[in-house]
């Protein structure tokens, strides 16, 4: 919606400006607070800019945990979940959506059930039978409990659906088998679906802080975000400038990614406009 | 005789496809809730040993006030963030719907506190929305208002919160609505325009019926998010103050691993389990009707 | 041949040293501890862990930092059941009769009498024997106190003097000193004379000091319905109807972290917060800072709080061998004092606190030295499985609701009473 009229355009954009103000201005707040000291940060009314900037709260930040390995962890976690979602819930979301077989309903609903169901409600039985076969704190504790999405194979098949069988058709007549079908012709065309998923996936799981701090019981494998959670202290005054210098660590790697990222994204969107 | 094969053979595929997924749902899904459908007929603190009582944790909980607020406020948390979000969502995305390099900046801004985690926005938030020094008040005072305490007032707490997740999530939405706006054919406008039709009507009758996939997929993913929504209460307000904040997730933690009260806890996760399977239903046949589906390929 | 022989006793010692074992190796035992402190504690903790190590080589100890504390509580629950459970672990006070009810606990008895420990040197009101009220049953030692605290009233000592105003020594001087210390601004107000989470723990210590107590003298009823609520009615018109009292925001420890930011802001005159607190208190307070006893009104009184040493019972011998080899060595005159140096907690070991060392340290900082005098005003818990449930269920999560003026202190505790009673008989 543009409009012709200067006047209604200069009030649009001032809306939209001081929307996106609104909305990174407490990112900045956090960048900035992690340079302040103790003194700076309780200050009232509190100052804007920290002067002089105290960068070694990062060094303490950085040094109260094993943070390069909590890095690593959260990535393997994050993507190794992302890529086994994806994976079986394509092949799933297919046999859903274009094939016909006994049970395919009621299988369908089982999943869309599972879709209610939150981790704290899992955690107590998935802890024991992890516990039981002695899968806690390992990779395999942080990635198989959500190896599955209800919600990823729910919406792939939503776009899988909207496939007209007639592309199908030509496919099979071609010769494709199974799986090309679904990884070269049906995948292409649920991208924007896919990538939106799989934005929300990445999002989730790389903030995640309750699942690992349930599976979790030392350094080996906790995540980034326990990580700087536990740069919290019980009871004292909050160390808000370690904090948030932690909380950059969190946050810089899915920022950065983002912005190098933002055109591909938003692109891959525009794949399903009609040419 | 080629049908009985055909249909064979996609019972086969159809399992084999679907066979890893099925069990991991059964496995990590499906038997926690049996378990806790098992559990909820208990009282057991994980130490001791469980003790059968039949019913009556689903009498205790239907009985007490406490767990009908909490549904109350589940209720008005989600309806509240999805209603909102989705609103100023889509109002964004219409304004945004340009290839400008502004744009694309605000649309950068805008997005940026989605992907930044709860903890940090949840500690951020605390502070800025404290009622000495947070920089709201602050902010508040120079428009002549005086200080609110915005997450210890019983009334108000619930709907700062509403607040501060549609903040974060805002960029969500904006993003999907304006794939959808993207994904619609300018010749639709074009032919619009020459029939006549102003920007409400374009709205009205192209652009937001060509928008229920969008809208919908939008609504189940952030009704589900929201139903969902644990770290903002714990880290923010711990259900306070005096349970105003309380919402499903949450309440069957604190039950579960502040009291460990396991039994209960896993009684609540039925009775909103059911009451959600019942939403769901009801929704599935409401959308079924209105959805568009734009052919592809 | 010469080389097959050489070979051959090479070997065979190589076996010999396999088959006799770690022990003969020199591996030292390990065991696993899970701890949930943040910030300097967790640093001394960790420190202290080090240290252990480093003196010996027959034990090693593999400290597990848990983070939140219930979080842990949880997760031990679940170890437990599952055999996977650390060998020492540390737990607040009011969760043990519960937990050793439940058979989660190794007996310390044998283990104090064959290493020599001496159970006198230990504070008396911060061990186990001190902390409960058995009501005349017998209980056996499972607990060593490790970080033991008290609560105390911090005041802003610059703010005091600019008015005049002595420290106060009992609710009615507390009131009267709150009203002179509160400063307002139109609506605003910059200075609170008083500031305290609405937590069970101060709550418990008025309680007492309102001449009350938890249960009834044969520990079978709650007792503290008219006590407890003027405890809570004193609060709730300091709050409400003087307005001098601020209530901090958020629950459970956001709650203690508002008090003491007001306090080193000079947001509030006067504060009752632990102990454990003035060592970060001390560093970051910009004006002279005093400690006292909580005020009295019929008595003084108040609680002793943190956390003790327990042993998982299901843990092996050697593992526990290690665990009691780390908490007597913690326990030891030198160690208990440079933690409680260096995090703020009382400490434990009495001969210690006699000793020139420790005399020195007070006198340089008296602020430290309340807490340890307090001690003789601490109130016993009584040791019921119910307390647990008592504290976190009844008392701590209903106590907002009359300061924020969504229920009377009467119906409050009115119903507080009737779940303590039910959580007693057993329900």
């Amino acid at each position: 919606m543009t409009s012709k009229n200067p006047l209604l355009r200069i009030a649009t954009i001032a809306l939209l400006a001081g929307i996106a103000l609104a909305e990174v201005f407490p990112y900045f707040w956090i960048a900035t607070t992690s340079l302040k000291d103790l003194a700076g940060v309780i200050q009232f009314p509190p100052s804007l800019l920290p002067i002089p900037p105290h960068w070694e709260n990062y060094a303490q930040a950085w040094q109260s945990g094993p943070f390069p390995r909590y890095l690593v962890n959260n990535i393997i976690t994050t993507f190794g979940i992302l890529a086994i979602q994806l994976f079986l819930g394509c092949l799933a979301a297919y046999a859903f959506s274009k094939l016909q077989f006994p049970g395919r309903d009621l299988c369908f609903f089982l999943v869309i059930s599972c879709l209610m169901v939150p981790p704290q409600i899992r955690f107590i039985p998935i802890y024991i039978m992890l516990a039981k076969v002695s899968l806690l704190n390992t990779y395999w504790a942080l990635i198989l409990p959500y190896a599955t999405s209800a919600l990823g194979t729910f919406l792939i098949r939503e776009a899988f659906n909207s496939i007209s069988d007639d592309v199908l058709d030509a496919a099979r007549i071609d010769g494709a088998n199974v799986l090309q079908i679904i990884f070269r012709i049906m995948v292409p065309i649920a991208m924007p679906t896919i990538i939106a998923f799989s934005l929300f996936s990445v999002v989730y799981h790389w903030n995640d802080y309750f699942w690992p701090l349930v599976v979790t019981t030392n350094e080996t494998v906790r995540t980034l975000p326990l990580g700087v959670a536990l740069l919290r202290e019980e009871g004292t005054g909050s160390r808000w400038h370690i904090i948030m210098a932690g909380n950059m660590f969190v946050v810089m790697p899915m920022i950065v990614t983002f912005l190098l990222a933002q055109r591909h994204i938003i692109r891959a969107f525009t794949f399903a406009s009609p040419k | 005789m080629g049908w009985t094969r055909l249909i064979r053979r996609q019972t086969l595929l159809g399992y084999a496809l679907i066979l890893p997924s099925m069990a991991f749902f059964f496995i990590f899904y499906i038997y926690p809730v049996v378990y806790s459908f098992y559990l909820s007929f208990f009282t057991w603190d994980m130490l001791k040993p469980k003790q059968f009582i039949a019913l009556r944790n689903y009498q205790e909980l239907l009985g007490t006030e406490e767990f009908r607020e909490v549904l109350g406020n589940t209720l008005t948390y989600s309806l509240g963030v999805v209603g909102l979000a989705m609103g100023f969502g889509l109002f964004l995305a219409l304004l945004l719907n340009n290839r400008t390099k502004l744009s694309s900046l605000f649309q950068a801004c805008i997005f940026t506190s989605y992907i930044v985690s709860w903890v940090a926005v949840s500690l951020l938030w605390i502070w800025m929305l404290d009622p000495q020094y947070g920089l709201v008040n602050y902010l508040g005072s120079f428009l002549g208002m005086s200080p609110v305490d915005w997450l210890g007032n019983h009334s108000l707490a619930l709907w700062t919160l509403v607040g501060v997740t549609v903040w974060k999530v805002i960029g969500y939405p904006m993003i999907i609505f304006l794939a959808g706006l993207q994904s619609i054919s300018q010749d639709y406008y074009e032919a619009a325009s020459l029939d006549g039709a102003g920007a409400w009507h374009r709205f009205r009758y192209i652009t937001w019926p060509l928008l229920t996939p969008t809208t919908v997929f939008l609504f189940i993913t952030l009704t589900i998010a929201t139903f969902q929504g644990f770290d903002i209460v714990n880290i923010m307000t711990q259900g306070g103050p005096v349970h105003a904040t309380s919402i499903y997730v949450f309440y069957i933690y604190e039950q579960a691993f502040h009291y460990f009260r396991i039994g209960r806890a896993s009684a609540a996760v039925m009775i909103c389990f059911g009451l959600i399977l019942a939403l769901t239903y009801a929704q599935h046949r409401v959308f079924r009707r209105k959805v568009h589906y734009t052919q592809v390929g | 041949m010469k080389t097959r022989t050489l070979l051959r006793c090479a070997l065979a010692t190589a076996v010999a040293v396999a088959l006799a074992g770690p022990a003969w190796a020199g591996e030292p035992i390990t065991a696993t501890f899970w701890y949930s402190y943040g910030g300097k504690v967790r640093q001394v903790t960790e420190e202290m862990v080090k240290k252990f190590n480093g003196s010996q080589t027959k034990y090693r100890i593999d400290g597990s930092f848990q983070g939140d504390y219930f979080q842990a509580l949880a997760k031990i629950r679940a170890a437990i059941t599952t055999k996977t459970a650390p060998a020492i672990f540390h737990v607040i006070g009011e969760a043990m009769p519960d937990l050793w009810q439940g058979g989660m606990f190794e007996n310390l008895e044998p283990y104090v009498k064959s290493t020599g420990v001496k159970s006198e040197d230990f504070v008396q009101a911060l061990s186990q024997h001190g902390y409960f009220d058995y009501y005349g049953k017998s209980v056996p030692l499972f607990a060593i106190p490790f970080n033991r605290s008290m609560p105390v009233m911090y005041y802003n000592k610059d703010l005091l003097d600019a008015k005049g105003v002595k420290v106060p020594t009992s609710w009615d001087e507390l009131r009267d000193a709150a009203t002179k210390l509160t400063v307002r601004e139109g609506n605003e107000v910059k200075t609170w004379g008083f500031e305290v989470p609405v937590d069970w723990w101060f709550w418990h210590g008025l309680l007492y000091q309102a001449g009350g107590s938890l249960l009834s003298a044969d520990g079978k009823q709650a007792g503290f319905r008219q006590k407890g609520g003027e405890a809570l009615q004193y609060w709730v018109d300091m709050v409400n109807k003087h307005k001098i009292m601020k209530r901090p925001g958020g629950k459970d420890y956001n709650a203690w972290e508002v008090t003491n930011t007001d306090f080193i802001n000079q947001k509030a005159a006067m504060i009752f917060t632990s102990t454990a607190f003035v060592n970060y208190l001390t560093e970051n307070v910009k004006f002279k800072m005093g400690t006292a006893f909580l005020p009295k009104k019929e008595k003084f009184a108040a609680p002793t709080g943190g956390t003790f040493f327990v042993m998982i019972k299901d843990a092996t011998p050697a593992q526990k061998e290690a665990g009691w080899a780390f908490i007597k060595w913690m326990s030891e005159p030198s160690q208990a004092v440079y933690w409680s140096q260096n995090t703020g907690y009382i400490c434990t070991n009495e001969p210690a606190i006699a000793g020139a060392e420790m005399q020195k340290f007070y006198k340089e900082n008296p602020n430290y030295r309340v807490a340890y005098e307090q001690l003789k005003y601490a109130q016993r818990m009584p040791f019921t499985p119910a307390l647990i449930r008592i504290q976190r269920e009844v008392i701590q999560p209903n106590l907002e609701a009359p300061v924020i003026g969504l229920k009377t202190v009467d119906e409050t505790m009115a119903a507080a009473e009737k779940a303590a009673n039910d959580i007693l008989a057993g329900k």
